[in-house]
């Protein structure tokens, strides 16, 4: 009976998450491309410190209703509250100034356009860090399970490796274009690495979305 | 014993087997890429027996009479023929820019006899400064004029301007900068503009006409030479079908009406473009767009006799406005030109009347000067130079003796008065005779020069791919070569390319082409098919292996082969490799570079991370009780001592050193918002009032003493450094004097450059002199008695050293010993065994100390700014070493990950090339690294030669030398890793069980084994690297930047890849070394 119950409330997670997860991935690629070069306030080449700021409060609020839909499902997981949060906001500014360090040291420039840096490094930290700073919070062996010997569990941890790593790699593509020498707007630090990340994260969703429907059919499949 | 070496000279011999694969497919490519040509430097001169000589009468000149006292030429960059030509079709006047010339028009129609048109075609690459060139000296252009001055590019060969100046003309100048740095100081006046800015139409050409009238007004010149931009700019800008080409058209015009309105008698005006451009406003390639320029000769005299049809407009090359002004103002043609003269613009004579037959004799005497001073040229370029075709040569010379024999026989007998029937018809003969050698003569020298050797390159190219495949294929061996069997299929690999390799020598260096070169791209790429099969099969085999004798370490090789981060390495390798093909990552390559390398060092800490990770599972389950105990304290020792909290110091400071390159990089001229380096200007250049000169003279020291200071503390704690041998005598002594004498050469340096050059020259010389000299003394000594260890004498007990130490140091250092205790080795010896220092570190203290040599010479030639950049290229190595060291530690006994750490090596290699001020341009090679203890009076040129060298390719000669460190820093227990905490506690070492590098020696083939894999691995990233530099340099062959970007991309890859190999090889018999030499001394330790 137990086992039932709890083979129900998996797949009742997994599809949850799986439903979220698809429709954040079509938000984003909806919001990614559809301003793309419009002038507009979401629009990364004309905008871009705009742009990357509204797209913060995007993934950090996809990114919450992924997890919520998680921990609503399951009453077990609580955490306190305000202290729980503060640790997050603890790491989270610790992280921030990481990635930007990091990015100078592949190349950013270091006097010019500080602002740009600072906000892709903010970004990065969002879609890099965040999910898994949602799912494991501070644990630093869970961080390592998930992350460094990439063994997710299924549900929001398959998210979180994907997201992040997606997005970190989408980051570190953008870079290729910068030489080139196409004179186009986009090419301009940090645009390319910007859409690179936002490219990244999107389909970090995506992909996420197709291994958690691959888990939930076979999870349908054994249980006939 | 003799096994082993000769297990070693085998591995070597393989390599070298690889490596001649390797030069020889280098060779092939050169020799159909790079058009050489030697040039000479040789001038005309008046004095010639073939012309007459004296200075003649009013008009002057000789070779022939000037027939005008002075030339203005109006370079107009990028004028199209169809730009100049009339068009009196209706319809096409829609087009912007035509018959925006009318001014050429009307002189054509109005003074036939005064004018002329001609269709101008330029020889590809049609950039400006290549056709300057052709226009000068009238020669064929080629990348590598190799010559006296290969730095810069002023002109060395001779041109009409220099013969202009030579005999005291004024030549004055307006326009694009261009020129000035083409032939600096030439110029009576000059008047540059700069020439960067494409979007700017107007400030060259407004700069010009400022000054143009009333310096054309002053007479005080012969030659005039004016260079509008404004049309070539407007072209890059819009394109040729923009309105405002039109208006920049209709502004030349003008200027064409004011000048030839303010020419007066005995002045000949010269329009023309340099070369043509393309649909969308481009110029470079070789496209008829492109090639076809105008020229538009306009004389106040008249200027020819035969006048011009209208819409008939005859095509001549460029180089054949060379002789043609030379002739006409009465100078010598220029020694190396090929240009043939315009015959028309000789046949008038203004003082004897008109007639046919004189008419034609003018232009058979132009022809034959023209005719004589070409083949005067190519006589003395076979002289230097093998590259023309010997027969065709001899024939071509033949004909013009004929011809020379029958013209004298004619004029003989013209001047005789006797009769001779159809004279015009016989000189119109020997006219096309001149015309059709000369025109031969051109043909056989493009051939040769301007034309790719196709054939050649896909050949080269296709014999690096067979020693790709070859090296994929040694590789692949290697876990066999490790245990000391040789598979079978490796006599037939061998074979077959054996077979190849003499083929293609044969085929390139004795037989003509044709059907033979079929051949051998027929067994080349047969070749290639059966090493692919041959590779497979052996990783079949291996697999096959590997699978039957399922021992642990096998199974991780295997699953290393496939495993996430061999798969982003390649994807690296495949990212710089396809960087050659883009000409703005070959121009940003130093950030790139850069990029990379991070990227490649995060991949290998984070592998660390994961490596140590995986143990602590894989011991969690055993260690449960132990763990929970202990892990949960958070004791700030425990933090630092951490592996992965290390691994994270490490990482970031291997980072922060390869970013701060980036202080050290020269700009190329293609790179926008660049500055060069700091470091870069040389110490005198500083000033001393702001104390930047102080400031730097001290850093540079400070850095050189802790580059010395470096080896020498961990040689000292390796306890390599004890007792009196030479080679611990040299580390002691030799390198502070060294140091010593680098800084005070650099002070030397740095004073004043008039006090410098009243010094005498062996005090200018003396100190980099000790410093080579001792550096090499250092060496031999090294070669000589290889192994820095001690051995503690017997009869004292092992804690009464006979030198003083304090006490604390003693412990220190035999804490560090290692205790040689073998039963086979010493079943005779006494019952206590001998004390040995620094044998754990036997091979690691000779690369060591190999290693601070060579960064010392290095310093020195790379100069005082350059140090820091060398010290930090030992940071990063030091660290990243540290790096793999403790991934070595967290996965025990599995085998490094031999590629990504070659990979980020090589990475390293090419951050440090740009780190240490160099680029792959030539104008950015360091020559005055030739004369660092040297006077420039050289007797050869192999010395300057090889110290360029050693300048330029400094950091692949450094990190080479440091390579097999990768091999042998894990075993001989770095500092940090030797800290970090061990956390597989159960098996604690204890001091007396580490042994130290001296473990390879134990096995027989591992240490040669994988010092092959290491070499393989080097030479395989270092051919693919020249593999995509050929193929991006073939396919972009016509490309607008071939000459500044793709070619000595190529050949600096090339050079430098064969530096590494050679240093590699070096480096090898050096293990090789020191490994014979310590089997030889423990035979006699056991023999005592």
């Amino acid at each position: 009976m137990t086992d039932e119950k709890t083979y129900y409330t998996a797949r009742k997670v997994l599809k949850r998450t799986l439903a979220w997860t698809l429709f954040c991935s079509l938000a984003s690629l909806i919001l990614l491309f559809i301003p793309f070069n419009s002038g507009t306030i979401l629009d990364l080449v004309s905008n871009c410190l705009v742009a990357t700021k509204i797209w913060i409060l995007v993934i950090l609020i996809q990114i919450c209703f992924i997890c919520k839909s998680v921990t609503q499902s399951l009453p077990s997981k609580q955490h306190s509250k305000v202290g729980s949060l503060l640790k997050y906001v603890a790491v989270f500014l610790a992280i921030v100034p990481v990635f930007y360090v990091i990015t100078i040291l592949f190349g950013a420039p270091l006097t010019e356009s500080r602002a740009e840096t600072f906000h892709f490094a903010l970004l990065l930290s969002v879609a890099g860090t965040f999910p898994g700073l949602m799912t494991c919070g501070v644990n630093l062996n869970e961080w390592s399970r998930i992350f460094v010997l990439s063994s997710p569990e299924n549900g929001v941890e398959v998210v979180a490796y994907w997201v992040s790593l997606c997005s970190i790699f989408g980051a570190w593509l953008g870079a290729f274009p910068i030489p080139l020498d196409w004179d186009r707007p986009w090419q301009v630090w940090p645009v390319s690495c910007v859409l690179g990340t936002l490219c990244g994260y999107t389909i970090g969703l995506m992909l996420s979305s197709v291994h958690l429907f691959i888990s939930y059919y076979k999870m349908v499949r054994q249980k006939r | 014993m003799v096994a082993t070496m000769g297990f070693g000279i085998k591995i070597l011999g393989i390599i070298c087997y690889l490596l001649l694969f390797y030069i020889a497919s280098v060779l092939i490519f050169t020799k159909g890429f790079l058009l050489k040509r030697v040039a000479i430097d040789s001038n005309s001169s008046c004095n010639v027996d073939f012309a007459r000589t004296e200075e003649h009468g009013e008009t002057g000149g000789c070779w022939m009479h000037a027939t005008h006292q002075r030339a203005i030429v109006v370079i107009i960059d990028a004028l199209k023929f169809e730009f100049m030509v009339h068009h009196s079709d209706i319809m096409k006047n829609k087009l912007s820019y035509i018959n925006k010339l009318p001014e050429i028009h009307n002189l054509l129609t109005q003074k036939p006899k005064h004018a002329l048109l001609y269709k101008f075609i330029a020889d590809p690459p049609t950039t400006t400064l290549q056709r300057l060139k052709g226009i000068t000296t009238g020669s064929l252009p080629t990348f590598v004029d190799a010559g006296s001055n290969f730095g810069s590019s002023e002109i060395a060969e001779d041109n009409f301007l220099d013969q202009l100046i030579r005999r005291g003309k004024k030549v004055k100048f307006l326009g694009d900068d261009t020129w000035l740095g083409l032939f600096p100081g030439r110029f009576s006046t000059a008047f540059p503009f700069p020439s960067f800015n494409v979007h700017d139409l107007h400030t060259v050409d407004n700069g010009i006409l400022q000054h143009l009238y009333t310096e054309l007004k002053k007479k005080d010149w012969t030659l005039t030479i004016v260079h509008f931009l404004g049309v070539d700019h407007c072209g890059h800008r819009y394109g040729p079908l923009h309105p405002a080409i039109g208006d920049k058209l209709s502004q030349m015009n003008q200027v064409i009406g004011n000048i030839t309105a303010l020419m007066e008698k005995g002045t000949v005006l010269f329009v023309l473009g340099d070369h043509g451009m393309t649909a969308t406003g481009d110029h470079g390639g070789d496209s008829q767009d492109e090639v076809e320029a105008g020229l538009f000769v306009y004389g106040v005299d008249q200027i020819t006799a035969s006048g011009q049809k209208h819409g008939d407009y005859r095509t001549i090359s460029q180089i054949d406005f060379v002789p043609t002004i030379s002739l006409l103002l009465g100078l010598p043609i220029p020694f190396s030109n090929l240009g043939q003269v315009v015959p028309e613009l000789f046949d008038h004579c203004s003082w004897s009347k008109e007639s046919h037959i004189k008419q034609v004799y003018h232009r058979v005497q132009a022809l034959r000067l023209n005719a004589l001073q070409i083949s005067h040229y190519i006589d003395s370029y076979m002289k230097i130079s093998r590259d023309l075709p010997e027969e065709l040569y001899t024939e071509l010379q033949l004909s013009l003796s004929l011809t020379e024999d029958d013209l004298q026989k004619l004029v003989t007998k013209l001047s005789s008065h006797a009769e001779v029937e159809e004279v015009h018809l016989k000189f119109h003969s020997l006219e096309k005779r001149y015309i059709t050698y000369i025109q031969s003569v051109q043909g056989m020298c493009r051939d040769v020069w301007a034309k790719f050797d196709l054939g050649a390159m896909t050949l080269g190219i296709l014999t690096l791919l067979v020693a790709i495949l070859l090296t994929v294929y040694c590789i692949k061996i290697s876990p066999l070569i490790c245990e000391g069997k040789f598979p079978g299929s490796a006599i037939v690999v061998f074979i077959t390319s054996f077979v190849y390799i003499v083929h293609i020598i044969v085929q390139v260096s004795f037989l003509e082409r044709g059907m033979v070169l079929f051949m051998a791209f027929i067994l080349g790429l047969v070749d290639l098919v059966f090493l692919g099969i041959t590779i497979q099969k052996a990783q079949g085999d291996s697999k096959g292996e590997e699978l039957k004798n399922l021992t642990k370490r096998s199974y991780f090789e295997l699953s290393q082969t496939f495993s996430f981060e061999n798969w982003f390495n390649l994807f690296v390798i495949v990212l710089s490799m396809a960087g050659y093909f883009s000409n703005s990552f070959v121009v940003y390559d130093t950030s790139i570079s850069v990029f990379l390398t991070q990227t490649l060092i995060l991949m290998v800490s984070f592998k660390t991370v994961k490596e140590h990770f995986r143990t602590v599972k894989e011991t969690h389950k055993e260690m449960h009780a132990k763990k929970a105990r202990t892990s949960n304290k958070l004791r700030f020792s425990n933090i630092v001592q951490h592996p992965v909290f290390l691994t994270l110091c490490l990482t970031f400071f291997c980072s922060f050193c390869i970013c701060l390159t980036k202080n050290f990089q020269a700009c190329r001229e293609e790179q926008v918002n660049c500055i060069n380096s700091r470091f870069l200007e040389r110490l005198v250049n500083l000033s001393s009032n702001t104390g930047e000169k102080n400031i730097r003279y001290f850093f540079s020291i400070v850095c050189l003493c802790i580059l010395v200071l470096i080896p020498y503390l961990l040689l000292k704690h390796y306890g390599n450094l004890n007792g009196t041998s030479l080679p611990v005598l040299c580390m002691k002594y030799a390198m502070p004097l060294l140091l010593v004498c680098c800084a005070l050469h650099w002070a030397v340096q740095g004073l004043p450059q008039n006090v410098l050059d009243s010094m005498p020259v062996w005090q200018q010389i003396v100190l980099p002199r000790i410093v080579h000299v001792s550096c090499i003394f250092s060496l031999l000594v090294f070669l000589i008695q290889p192994l820095l260890v001690y051995i503690l004498p017997q009869n004292h007990k092992s804690l009464s050293l006979p030198y003083g130490q304090s006490s604390e140091h003693l412990m220190h250092t035999v804490y560090r010993h290692i205790k040689v205790n073998w039963q086979d080795y010493f079943s005779n010896s006494k019952d206590k065994p001998p004390v040995v220092f620094g044998l754990g570190t036997v091979y690691t203290s000779g690369v060591l100390y190999i290693g601070t040599l060579v960064s010392l010479l290095l310093c020195l030639l790379l100069g005082d700014g350059m140090t820091p950049s060398v010290l930090l290229g030992w940071f990063s190595v030091m660290s990243f070493l540290e790096i793999i060291s403790i991934q070595m530690k967290a996965t025990q006994d599995a085998r490094l990950n031999m590629l990504s750490a070659v990979l980020t090596f090589h990475l390293m290699t090419s951050v440090f090339f740009y780190g240490t001020g160099h680029q792959a341009t030539i104008p950015s090679i360091r020559w005055e690294a030739a004369f660092v203890g040297f006077h420039g009076d050289f007797t050869n040129n192999i010395v300057p030669a090889i110290l360029i060298l050693f300048n330029t390719f400094a950091a692949q000669v450094l990190f080479t030398v440091l390579t097999p460190l990768i091999l042998l820093w894990p075993y001989s227990k770095g500092i940090f890793s030797g800290i970090s905490l061990n956390n597989k506690s159960g098996k604690n070492e204890t001091e007396s069980e580490w042994k130290g590098d001296f473990v390879l020696f134990e096995n027989e083939h591992k240490l040669k084994g994988t010092m092959m894999e290491l070499m393989m691995y080097i030479i395989l990233i270092n051919e693919l690297q020249v593999l995509s530099a050929m193929c991006a340099a073939s396919l972009h062959r016509r490309h607008l930047m071939v000459w500044k970007i793709f070619a000595p991309r190529f050949v600096f890859q090339a050079v430098s890849s064969s530096i590494t190999f050679v240093t590699l090889l070096l480096v090898y018999l050096l293990i090789l070394k020191i490994d014979s030499q310590l089997g030889k001394w423990l035979t006699k330790l056991c023999t005592k």
